[in-house]
């Protein structure tokens, strides 16, 4: 349960951390005069 | 112009969307969910995949209905937004990948329009050229900008079935078969889009370093 739980953890945290960026990505994206 | 998002896991709701508005969109494929707002002063749409709230698996997602609806509500290019498992040894965990080319194992899925016509669409290149190129010049800027973003900017998407995880031997197949990251949910989505003729391009999220080993530890 313990090896679980921080798989759990560390999978979350790279959910957040890569969403963070898609969001940049997204504001880059519609900044642009094409989109 | 008005640019639709579709967010996958762990993206069902869109934090800074401004003067949202929900509607419930009735098509002749069924109903689909989406949001309308603005973001930095633009009008965007977005569609999170499993329903808001979560509660479709990847197989029992009406995306006939979703691609139709948002291009009943004036979508002109979707940007498709995946929670994806790497294959490719050489990924990061997380790691931004623009794929450029997709494999597809699903099965039983509704993926076409066109039930009752002969219509064989071009496929050769899954992904809009021009707007993947808009995309990719949006993530560069963006990693350029920030070192601590990882990014790949090329990718080939194995689209399995779901909703379980993948056998050690299915990785294999998957590696073998030149995928570098492994979701359930981009097909038929990007082929239903190209029949609708719309510009569709995908930013896929690795959460983990192959989903076998994500089986082994959580199952």
């Amino acid at each position: 349960m313990a090896e679980r739980d921080i798989a759990l953890a560390e999978i979350h945290e790279a959910m957040n951390q890569g969403l963070s960026w898609v969001k940049l990505v997204l504001a880059e994206l519609i900044s642009t005069p094409a989109v | 112009m008005t640019l639709a998002v579709i967010g996958g896991t762990g993206f069902g709701a869109f934090a800074g969307l401004t003067e949202t508005k929900d509607h419930v969109v009735e098509t002749d494929f069924g109903q689909a969910e989406i949001q309308s707002g603005r973001l930095a002063g633009q009008g965007i749409l977005f569609l999170p995949r499993h329903g808001m709230p979560a509660r479709f698996l990847p197989h029992k997602i009406n995306y006939r209905a979703n691609l139709k609806a948002l291009q009943m509500l004036g979508a002109s290019q979707i940007l498709a937004v995946t929670a994806v498992g790497t294959v490719s040894e050489d990924l990061s965990v997380p790691c931004l990948v623009v794929p450029d080319q997709i494999i597809d194992y699903t099965y039983g899925r509704a993926l076409t329009f066109f039930e009752d016509e002969i219509h064989h669409i071009d496929f050769t290149h899954p992904y809009d050229a021009l707007f993947r190129a808009q995309l990719l010049a949006a993530v560069a800027k963006v990693a350029a900008s920030d070192a601590d973003v990882q990014a790949v900017l090329s990718g080939v998407y194995g689209c399995t079935q779901g909703p379980r995880l993948e056998t050690k031997a299915e990785v294999r197949r998957l590696r073998n078969d030149g995928c570098s990251i492994v979701g359930m949910t981009a097909m038929p989505e990007a082929a239903l889009a190209r029949e609708l003729g719309l510009p569709y391009a995908g930013i896929s999220v690795t959460l983990t370093q192959g989903l076998a080993w994500l089986s082994a530890i959580l199952l």
